[in-house]
């Protein structure tokens, strides 16, 4: 089920709480990221969790 | 959430990046898994790795957790998708905790079975998960967040001094933004990677319960 409107709902609601958020749609199919699926996409997959280490090391410090 | 909907787009989609043929889509994710690694961490820490049974208030949940072999690091809760605990999300945990942090991965469907929870891993119809999906609910999702985190804590090697993060895959991604609602003091980071029923019009919607404490997203 796609769901477009859900980015502008999540950047909305954020912003309004003033709490950081990178709300990000990437060029993949849903499920990109586990190695293991049919729709992996190793580019995208990496490009995401260097971001996941990027906010980890912010703010997990 | 996950994607039952697009299992024919997907199946075109893979086939179009030259990954499989029609015939091959069915079984090819075994083989592929396998050859597909995730790239080495750059000075990866040595880890020490367990399987591990969690009691929660709903019985005990069989998890992997992993951590630097030395000192301590900032733990993690990782939620997978709904295809369940198996070497994918392992070898994701392993691979964060390389990068020096201290990672619980767990089995979401506990309650119901041990895992493997997916017959054909990654490559199971999502049809036949759907079922497994739909005995978990907020409730769950909060009490089992507050076990996980608790568990973490008492961790020689989980740093006491540092906040935790989560992190949740499709239907994990509700369940990494309730984590953060559940143990709002401790939690200090959330990922949502295509997480599916973020933003619901019902009052359980995960989003509703965000706007609280201070995290990051």
């Amino acid at each position: 089920m796609r769901a477009p409107n859900d980015k502008t709902v999540l950047k909305e609601t954020f912003a309004k709480a003033n709490l950081p958020a990178e709300i990000e749609v990437y060029p993949a199919m849903h499920g990109w990221c586990p190695h293991d699926t049919t729709v992996y996409n190793m580019e995208q997959s990496q490009r995401a969790w260097s971001r996941l280490l990027v906010l980890y090391g912010k703010a997990l410090a | 959430m996950c994607d039952q909907d697009h299992f024919e787009e997907d199946r075109k989609y893979a086939e179009a990046r030259g990954l499989v043929t029609r015939k091959q889509f069915g079984g090819m994710m075994l083989g592929a898994g396998a050859a597909m690694m995730l790239p080495r961490v750059a000075n990866a820490a040595s880890v020490t790795e367990a399987d591990v049974n969690i009691k929660t208030p709903d019985g005990t949940a069989d998890c992997y957790f992993v951590h630097p072999a030395a000192g301590t690091g900032a733990g993690v809760l990782i939620w997978p998708d709904i295809f369940g605990l198996r070497p994918a999300f392992r070898d994701m945990g392993k691979n964060l905790a390389e990068s020096g942090y201290s990672v619980l991965v767990v089995n979401p469907f506990y309650r119901t079975k041990k895992a493997p929870t997916a017959a054909k891993g990654a490559e199971t119809p999502i049809p036949e998960l759907i079922p497994l999906a739909q005995t978990l609910n907020e409730t769950t999702h909060m009490t089992d967040a507050k076990a996980f985190i608790g568990w973490l804590d008492k961790q020689s090697s989980v740093a006491k001094n540092r906040k935790m993060g989560t992190q949740g895959y499709c239907m994990g991604g509700p369940m990494a933004f309730r984590t953060a609602a559940a143990m709002p003091d401790r939690v200090g980071a959330v990922g949502s990677f295509h997480g599916g029923g973020l933003v619901t019009d019902k009052p359980d919607s995960p989003l509703c319960r965000q706007p609280r404490a201070t995290r990051s997203f």
